[in-house]
């Protein structure tokens, strides 16, 4: 394997190379990967790095300067610009400097050992150089760089910077990651209402690493568990600060509320964190930052009712839908998602019923429903609202009701609300498969916690939480050994349609950070009140 | 039916890298026919693409071969928008051949981009990377789901493991007569234009 990827990356800086006319580099190229590497900063001073070079590092990654200001560069005769993330360095030579190659650019290794090798062809970089490389594109024996490689508009400061990190780039530890552990944190109820479920979760975390390391741990580092306890809350504002305070390398199967303070100063020190517990179904996709949810948002939950709905021949005289919600965000992004797929199957645009997050009146909603006869309702809700609606009278007895559609969570399993709802045609919508396979992913946790003498509590908690290890421990698998921050967050965003066990297949993206898009359907059979599929897993486009 | 898929799977698959369009010798661009012929076959062109669900780039769900391939002209190409290779060359190359095909563009001839990165090119995504473009009605962006969007390409020829490895082929067709051609897409704008115009030509 090693062998392997050694010769790809000498291949990349082959064709790098050739492409730049500079076939008598070649020789070189080979002796870099032979010859011990004369860098003249040595491992040592990268451990810590200066804070020039914590300044060249954002450019490197991020392609922000220390201010925030977005970094540009300009592409050789096109004069096209890039901004940003996309001017990044790192986007095309890698987080670690070690070159890439995209549709058959390589973008060569950009590593101290290459930049500033003695022996290197044309002779090692400098400072004056370098910058003169990065701003005109114009490398030593005034050899030109590839079209591809943006010219960089950067004032002299910001590249010695850049040139200070570059010194250091691919050696640069984390801080927080040592060679033979990993700290890995969970902030989660051990004291107070929810204390079982905390330590039910703590529990599957602690068996779920357990067997990592019984293995070898990732790239030989053990994982640890490092708790704290949130008390008696589900919000995790104040146990994740102190996480943060001991430098927990990352965050996982925690307690999360998005708490504003938290969030941000997660998001400041860059710390991901991978499957919130306890808040329930995110609202929406927030698209970026550290935190990856690992179920659909309300609003997939709403575009999964639509599209449901929309593939069914809409009956003659078929009003538009009802959507009863909570005001307030979540219930706006339930209403936005019923929205955006109404217009993307050419439905007429559901009406708005909004009412006071706890203050739901069943029999004003059912007014509501009987004026507008709408061809369905969609219902949100956080509490007993589905209840309280079935147990309304239906105003227009003479009339079929609707066709009703409410998020899963909200259904009581008693026998007298199962018939309430086989009577209403009731459709609940999963933010997890409801199939076979999802069902021996439940048997095979079974087994786990045996397994680990977990007794089995709180399944739904336990769920995610194994669920959120599972994702995470893949994410720093293919992270490399070369562990970074960024380079998990990088590893996580290329996840595709990972299965982690119980729960939805994971994809996340660049710019999606929900791991699901998507829902299934189930419903109430009216002769055995009976909960039964209705469809297999539905996938949406956000 | 099933030699007429097998024949333009292969033809199709013949496809051309992303890289450095211009090295790359211009493939051998005599139409072929494959299927399609009067009425009839328009039952076998929709098996053969299937009416997969996609999403353009205002959100609007179409139908592969009834709502974009159906009736009219196409010119289809790959790309993703995080490219930073040939996409954005190949873009504004066909956003000159729109300029070209003038009022025609929409009604009588389509321009259809698909990408082959779903899971970043969200419609939201296609649609500011269309509005560099200046794309108008009748050239769509198309995403959808990861499977659809596989299904999709797989009928294409456009199958690939990464989004960087997807090629620089430009397919001009007619499902109506079943006429079919493959060129680059960085081609001559003229040149494309004419490809289209004379797609249906007797050899």
């Amino acid at each position: 394997m090693g062998h392997l990827v050694t010769k790809r990356r000498r291949r990349a800086l082959a064709a790098a190379l050739s492409a730049l006319g500079l076939a008598a580099a070649l020789k070189g190229a080979a002796a870099v990967r032979d010859a011990p590497a004369p860098a003249p900063a040595g491992p040592a001073s990268c451990a810590e790095l200066s804070p020039a070079a914590l300044r060249g590092r954002r450019i490197f990654h991020h392609g922000a300067l220390a201010s925030g200001e977005p970094v540009e560069g300009r592409l050789g005769a096109s004069g096209a610009a890039l901004h940003g993330k996309a001017a990044a360095c790192a986007g095309c030579h890698g987080r670690s400097g070690d070159g890439t190659s995209e549709g058959g650019v390589a973008a060569p290794p950009l590593t101290p050992e290459q930049l500033f090798a003695a022996d290197r062809a044309g002779g090692a970089y400098t400072a004056e150089t370098l910058a003169i490389a990065v701003r005109d594109g114009r490398a030593p024996a005034a050899r030109e760089l590839h079209l591809v490689m943006p010219r960089y508009r950067l004032d002299r400061a910001h590249l010695d910077d850049l040139h200070a990190y570059l010194r250091c780039v691919g050696r640069d530890a984390d801080p927080d990651v040592s060679p033979e552990a990993l700290r890995l944190g969970a902030a989660l109820p051990l004291t107070g209402r929810f204390a079982a479920a905390g330590a039910a979760a703590r529990d599957v975390l602690a068996a779920a690493f357990a067997e990592v390391n019984a293995q070898g741990g990732v790239f030989r580092r053990r994982l640890e568990l490092v708790v704290a306890d949130s008390e008696d809350t589900l919000d995790g504002a104040a146990a994740t600060s102190r996480l943060l305070d001991q430098r927990v390398f990352a965050l996982v199967g925690s307690v999360w509320s998005g708490d504003g303070d938290a969030a941000a100063r997660l998001a400041a020190d860059e710390v991901p964190l991978v499957g919130p517990l306890g808040s329930g179904l995110p609202a929406s996709d927030p698209g970026d930052g550290v935190v990856f949810h690992l179920q659909p948002g309300l609003d997939t939950l709403a575009r999964v009712a639509v599209a449901h709905l929309a593939a069914a021949p809409a009956p003659t005289g078929a009003g538009a839908l009802l959507v009863v919600h909570p005001a307030g965000p979540r219930g706006d992004a339930f209403l936005r998602g019923a929205r955006s797929e109404a217009l993307r199957r050419g439905l007429p645009a559901p009406v708005s019923f909004p009412f006071e997050p706890g203050r739901f009146d069943a029999a004003a909603a059912a007014d509501a429903a009987a004026r507008l006869r709408p061809r369905a309702v969609l219902l949100a809700g956080e509490g007993d609202e589905l209840s309280r609606w079935l147990a309304a009278p239906s105003p227009s007895a003479t009339r079929p009701r609707p066709a009703l559609y409410a998020p899963a969570f909200l259904m009581r399993r008693d026998p007298g609300s199962l018939r309430l709802a086989a009577a209403a045609r009731l459709l609940l919508v999963h933010a997890s498969p409801t199939d076979e396979a999802e069902r021996l992913d439940l048997l095979s946790l079974s087994s786990f916690l045996e397994r680990h003498r977990v007794p089995p509590r709180h399944t739904a908690f336990q769920a995610s939480a194994y669920a959120a290890a599972r994702v995470l421990v893949e994410a720093l698998k293919r992270a490399g050994a070369h562990l970074t921050r960024p380079g998990l967050v990088a590893a996580l965003e290329e996840l595709r349609g990972f299965d982690p066990g119980p729960g939805p297949a994971i994809t996340f993206g660049r710019n999606r950070r929900v791991g699901a898009y998507g829902a299934s359907l189930t419903g109430v059979d009216p002769a055995s009140n009976d909960v039964s599929p209705v469809s297999a897993w539905v996938e949406v486009v956000p | 039916m099933r030699r007429a898929a097998l024949l333009l799977a292969a033809a199709l698959a013949l496809a051309l890298p992303c890289a450095s369009p211009a090295a790359e010798p211009v493939p051998d661009r005599t139409p072929a026919r494959i299927g399609g012929s009067p009425a009839g076959d328009d039952a076998a062109a929709a098996a053969y693409f299937t009416d997969t669900e996609l999403i353009d780039q205002d959100g609007r769900a179409r139908r592969f071969y009834t709502d974009l391939l159906r009736g009219r002209k196409v010119l289809i190409h790959f790309a993703f928008t995080s490219c930073k290779g040939a996409c954005p060359t190949m873009a504004a190359n066909l956003a000159r051949v729109q300029a070209l095909l003038g009022k025609r563009a929409g009604k009588e001839v389509a321009i259809l981009t698909i990408t082959v990165d779903p899971v970043n090119d969200t419609p939201k995504v296609l649609k500011r990377f269309a509005a560099k473009f200046s794309a108008g009605d009748g050239w769509r962006f198309l995403t959808g789901t990861p499977d659809s969007v596989e299904k999709v390409l797989g009928r294409l020829g456009g199958l690939t493991k990464k989004p960087d490895e997807h090629t620089s082929t430009l397919l001009i067709g007619d499902v109506t007569t079943g006429m079919w051609l493959k060129t680059v897409a960085t081609e001559r704008p003229e040149t494309i234009v004419q490809l289209v115009d004379h797609i249906n030509d007797k050899p």
